[in-house]
């Protein structure tokens, strides 16, 4: 292989995708080409980061347990639970239940062709979410300013929807200078 | 690679993060005005890769990141603690942006405005900043991160009490480690590097998170780009067919840059006093006859004399409130007393 092979072709070689001949050939020239050996490190790199990137493991066999423990401690179990209804049964039955609901009230919630939901600017209504990323943004581009922990700040925003003092503390990120003692 | 930590920050790591620094003899130093430059200009010209964490005093809570920078535009932050935002991870090429949330599979994209801050006027800013605050090195070399720092303290001029401490890395001007102090001088923050390499192999494909989308089960977001339209100072009062607030001065805030946002539905004026930001957002009432709608759970407030709503998100403040034909919001790290005094100011 005298010309430098392309980078699909690089990330086949590293997935093990290419056939025996394809892979001897892409081999040979890298055993050659210091550019093309220094492109496969850096798709090797970035694919052990991204690998580190996957969403936690589907719950695990003590989850819908814990989850009907729970359930009975903060006194929401109906009081109509009867023998026999196992947690693996109570699982079944709440996923059932979520369903319908699902079924029910997605077509409700969910806006239709006229109904947008509001934006930061949309009628009447104010979505400060929208503001906060705008405002940390810009924050972070001043001099002396902290950009990762705007970026933080502004990546953030989604997981604070109630944007009140309580929800801060909860997630741990408090109003640090609030005047409150 | 640093090791990450499988557990959130506790009172061992803060310990061992105090114990980092340590005094050396004392050096020759630099005035703050060059240490001002050289900080500016650090991201501009080195390339980086360091754990970083960010201690909330009030809660004693902590959040750990791995930053990843690529002179002069590339950034990447991945979470490592808390565990709930574990694998967490932000991307910037320096025209578009991914953030990856694993426990969604949720990758959020958006092409980035192309900045619209005049921060090109840095002696200006200087200016600004010595304006309000004072600013000194102190008389001791340092080491942090095994780095040797200059230790700067910013003292604000109205009460003498300290607002921030920046450890400036000798050799290059990057901030190692910062505290951020509230009004009346206490601790409100620290943002620190615990280890930092400016030798870490940092490849392009690293910066982009596009290869995500194409996994099974990630679901990919598409942000609207704000459309940001930068406005000259001089034009700011025209907007909003003349209805526009664009007071020059907020106490010790000056306004420093402004742009049309949201389809050119949003003004948003940026005010700093030289280290602080604080935003005024403004946008035209559609309903006059009854108040603009705000998130259901922002608390009722006044704002001065008129009726309005608080919220806080992570470290800022935000009073919104109808003042005639326009809503405002205002929003920025400082105190809610100082914010509604800022307020009552723009609104007059």
């Amino acid at each position: 292989m005298n010309t430098h092979p392309h980078e699909e072709q690089l990330s086949a070689y590293m997935d093990g995708r290419l056939d025996t001949a394809q892979t001897r050939q892409v081999a040979r020239h890298l055993n050659a080409c210091p550019t093309c050996r220094k492109a496969l490190g850096a798709f090797q790199q970035a694919r052990l980061l991204l690998r580190g990137l996957d969403a936690p493991a589907s719950p695990g066999p003590d989850f819908w347990a814990d989850a009907y423990r729970r359930l009975r401690v903060e006194g929401n179990a109906p009081r109509t639970l009867r023998a026999g209804w196992t947690p693996r049964r109570w699982a079944a039955g709440l996923a059932a239940a979520a369903l319908i609901a699902a079924a029910v009230v997605t077509p409700l919630a969910t806006p239709g062709p006229m109904q947008k939901p509001p934006s930061a600017v949309e009628s009447d209504f104010v979505d400060v979410s929208s503001l906060v990323r705008a405002h940390a943004a810009s924050a972070a581009r001043q001099p002396l300013a902290d950009p990762d922990r705007q970026t933080m700040i502004a990546a953030d925003v989604d997981d604070f929807p109630e944007l009140d003092g309580a929800a801060v503390e909860v997630d741990g990120h408090a109003s640090d200078t609030d005047a409150a003692p | 690679m640093p090791q990450t930590p499988t557990r959130p920050p506790n009172a061992g790591l803060l310990a061992l993060l105090l114990g980092l620094g340590a005094a050396l003899p004392v050096a020759s130093l630099p005035n703050p005005a060059t240490l001002y430059q050289r900080s500016l200009q650090a991201d501009d010209l080195y390339s980086y890769r360091g754990r970083q964490i960010t201690t909330y005093w009030r809660t004693g809570r902590a959040v750990a990141v791995i930053v990843s920078h690529r002179a002069p535009t590339l950034r990447r932050i991945d979470y490592l603690a808390p565990d709930a935002q574990r694998g967490r991870c932000v991307a910037e090429d320096g025209a578009q942006e991914w953030q990856y949330d694993p426990r969604h599979r949720q990758l959020l994209h958006r092409r980035l405005a192309p900045n619209a801050e005049a921060v090109a006027d840095a002696a200006e800013r200087y200016d600004l900043l010595r304006a309000n605050y004072v600013l000194q090195v102190l008389p001791q070399s340092r080491t942090w991160a095994d780095r040797k720092v200059f230790l700067v303290t910013i003292t604000r001029r109205s009460d003498r009490t300290t607002a921030r401490r920046l450890w400036i890395d000798a050799a290059t001007g990057l901030v190692l480690k910062r505290e951020n102090y509230r009004e009346g001088g206490k601790l409100a923050l620290t943002v620190a590097y615990s280890d930092v390499s400016f030798h870490a192999p940092l490849p392009r494909a690293q910066f982009t998170l596009s290869a995500l989308a194409k996994r099974p089960g990630v679901k990919t977001v598409e942000e609207k780009p704000s459309g940001e339209i930068p406005v000259s100072l001089g034009a700011v009062a025209n907007q909003f067919g003349g209805a526009a607030r664009a007071p020059a001065r907020l106490a010790g805030y000056r306004l420093v840059s402004a742009a049309l946002t949201h389809e050119r539905k949003t003004l948003h004026l940026r005010y700093s006093d030289g280290l602080t930001l604080v935003s005024l957002f403004e946008q035209r009432r559609t309903q006059l006859r009854r108040p603009t709608r705000v998130p259901p759970t922002m608390r009722p407030t006044r704002v001065g004399r008129r009726d309005g709503y608080v919220a806080r998100h992570s470290a800022l403040t935000a009073l919104n409130w109808d003042a005639g034909p326009l809503n405002l919001t205002l929003m920025g790290e400082v105190a809610e007393s100082a914010l509604r005094g800022l307020a009552v100011e723009a609104d007059r």
